[in-house]
């Protein structure tokens, strides 16, 4: 299930997008659930109530608030490094503070339903259909986390290490099974002992990825090429 | 103390060796600290010092500690750590003493004691290990700005060897000629280390003019892009204006088709108006000048060309790539694809642009329909159509500029679409 939370002032706008974006579903086979705010308030209130979203759908220029103090908000305030940011504007001038929100993509009206679906369909590449739950062994105890709170996996030998934004975990495994049964889930592996989460990357680097939280994962020589054409894949598309 | 032809040639070496310490500290340290002033003095010290001491005492141990700390007070005009500074200064040191130590021994002279009066004499001797030392220092330099990724000509490198030793052995021969008077060696060693010093001061000179004028060369790129900017968007600016009036007639029909209870008719006509305000000829406005001239000068044709230009521009108004890696990029993947639509049916002239930064990536993408084949030599595309080498070309350069920002370009032509995407670090 889709969680999508979509902000503009004007109602017109929030019910067009809805409509593109359920349309976008449909043809995608998504299941999806949208809340619609008339307010950047009335969101930022319910996001510190408790509410998320995997996808946010933001005006950049809002009455009362702006897509910044949104972002800042979700970012910053709730410390939802996951939930990813779609920026709507009728402008296409964006300023730099933006992009440090690491904004999955830009929108721009009027709406082009070409530029929905391929938004979502990007969402479904990198992201793909999620069982969020992961499940692991340890000792005769079997436990779970949560994939979208795991930042990335670190193997030393056969101990794998599981660090997300608030604990590590530990369990025994082979990093191949994890790499066969996460790589479709919007997890990509730059090193031979890595296993990375794409939704918590704050930058690359050409031999590293620097995580949200600060960490740097090196990228092996042999891998930079294979981590870019899949960067190119997750982002464009295509082949 | 006698001046004997010896000694006044190991004074004018002593002086030259001056301009060997000077391209030493250039290769080591990058800036200067102080004024130009109190570097001469310093540098000149080093001439007045280590003279006196060769005429007063020439005991070796002596003259070699003299020289460092001279040459260490010298590092001390330039911005570094005194670590540094200590180490260079040994480098530098060593680097001189060891042509001394090989020319001494080819003439002869092996058994020598730091510690007693020196009694070596030999006038060539002591030119060519000067020669020698400013020799390396040149092929250092030469290598160090070749590692600094600067393309050093092989004509560099070779002046580098030739003028030194040639000028060395034209001195070889003329003292060695019929015994020349003292007056005439002097002149002519006073000669030898004119030439070298000035040729390659010349060079330096050159050198830095011609990076002044490549850096005048991107600014006037940069120039040529903002007045088209300019240009296009006075253009546009116009033909809004007739827009609005166009639009306002329209807007005059549709009440009419409304009032007359048309309503399948206006429908229609609603729908016309919308593509209308679709077809843009801007088709990037992201503040980013440089991106936006380059696409919008580009494409200002692509409406009369019939082609369906689709854009995704998201980029902040300044990012981390030199202007002519940009230009060099965009302008070639525009120029390719512009000259592959030029022979697709008009139905099918459809162009895509993406440029968009996100976490420290710039990812590009253009893509278009091409007719013909696709020539491929050594895994490299040469060129979309057969009689056109400039494709290949324009993707070299493409390449080159990725490269720089060690970037990937992946280039994919199935289904005759050809595709160009591009990742940078930035």
């Amino acid at each position: 299930m889709l969680r999508i939370a979509l902000c503009d002032d004007e109602e017109k706008v929030c019910s067009e997008l809805e409509t593109f974006i359920l349309q976008a579903c449909k043809k995608l086979h998504i299941e999806s659930e949208i809340d619609i705010f008339s307010s950047g308030s009335i969101l930022k209130k319910h996001l510190i109530d408790g509410s998320m979203y995997n996808i946010f759908f933001l005006d950049i220029e809002l009455d009362d608030e702006s897509g910044i103090t949104i972002s800042d908000c979700i970012r910053n305030e709730v410390y939802d490094e996951s939930a990813q940011i779609v920026y709507v504007s009728g402008k296409t001038e964006y300023d730099r503070q933006l992009f440090a929100f690491r904004p999955f993509s830009f929108i721009e009206k009027p709406f082009d339903a070409d530029v929905i679906r391929t938004t979502l369909e990007k969402y479904m590449r990198i992201y793909g259909d999620k069982n969020d739950l992961f499940h692991y062994k340890y000792g005769h105890d079997t436990y779970w986390v949560n994939l979208s709170s795991v930042l990335y996996f670190k193997s030393n030998r056969k101990l794998i290490s599981i660090v997300s934004l608030s604990s590590k975990e530990e369990f025994y495994g082979t990093m191949s099974s994890l790499i066969e049964q996460l790589s479709t889930q919007g997890f990509i592996s730059p090193h031979k002992s890595y296993l990375v989460n794409y939704r918590f990357i704050k930058a690359f680097q050409a031999d590293a990825i620097i995580m949200v939280n600060g960490d740097e994962v090196p990228i092996a020589k042999g891998k930079r090429d294979d981590i870019s054409k899949l960067q190119l894949h997750f982002e464009n598309g295509g082949h | 103390m006698k001046f004997t032809t010896y000694n006044i040639i190991y004074l004018i070496s002593n002086f030259f060796t001056i301009f060997i310490i000077h391209r030493f500290m250039k290769l080591f340290f990058s800036k200067n600290n102080t004024n130009k002033l109190a570097a001469n003095i310093a540098y000149l010290s080093y001439f007045i010092v280590t003279s006196l001491a060769y005429l007063m005492y020439d005991i070796p141990i002596i003259t070699l500690a003299l020289n460092w700390a001279i040459v260490f007070c010298i590092s001390l005009m330039y911005e570094s750590t005194m670590q540094k500074r200590m180490m260079y200064s040994t480098y530098i040191i060593v680097f001189m003493l060891f042509p001394e130590l090989i020319v001494g021994a080819a003439t002869g002279y092996l058994h020598f004691s730091f510690f007693v009066d020196g009694s070596y004499s030999n006038s060539i001797g002591v030119i060519v290990s000067k020669i020698m030392a400013f020799i390396e220092a040149l092929l250092l330099h030469n290598y160090k700005i070749s590692k600094e990724k600067q393309n050093v000509g092989w004509n560099l490198w070779l002046s580098s060897i030739l003028i030194p030793i040639s000028t060395l052995g034209y001195e070889i021969m003329f003292v060695s000629s019929d015994s020349p008077s003292q007056y005439k060696v002097i002149t002519s060693v006073i000669i030898l280390f004119v030439i070298n010093i000035s040729a390659f001061y010349l060079y330096d000179s050159l050198s830095k003019s011609y990076v002044r004028q490549s850096k005048l060369s991107i600014l006037e790129t940069e120039n040529t892009l903002y007045s088209k900017q300019c240009e296009i968007m006075q253009s546009s600016t116009e033909e809004l204006q007739e827009f609005r009036h166009d639009m306002n007639n329209q807007f005059i029909a549709l009440s009419q088709l409304i009032k007359s209870h048309q309503y399948g008719e206006a429908e229609n006509q609603l729908s016309r108006l919308t593509s209308l305000t679709k077809s843009k000829i801007i088709y990037s406005t992201s503040g980013n000048v440089i991106v936006d001239g380059l696409i919008n000068y580009k494409l200002q044709n692509a409406l009369n060309d019939k082609i369906k230009v689709k854009t995704e521009i998201a980029v902040p108004k300044q990012i981390d790539i030199e202007t002519t890696d940009l230009v060099a990029i965009l302008g070639n993947l525009i120029d390719n694809a512009l000259n592959a639509l030029a022979d697709v049916p008009e139905d099918r002239r459809n162009l895509t642009i993406k440029v968009v930064f996100s976490q420290g990536r710039l990812i590009v993408r253009t893509s278009n329909p091409y007719t013909g084949d696709v020539l491929c030599k050594d895994g490299k595309i040469v060129s979309a159509k057969q009689n056109s080498k400039q494709h290949g070309y324009g993707l070299n350069n493409i390449a080159k500029a990725v490269n720089k920002y060690k970037g990937y370009i992946d280039i994919d032509y199935t289904d005759n679409i050809f595709t160009v995407d591009i990742i940078m670090y930035i």
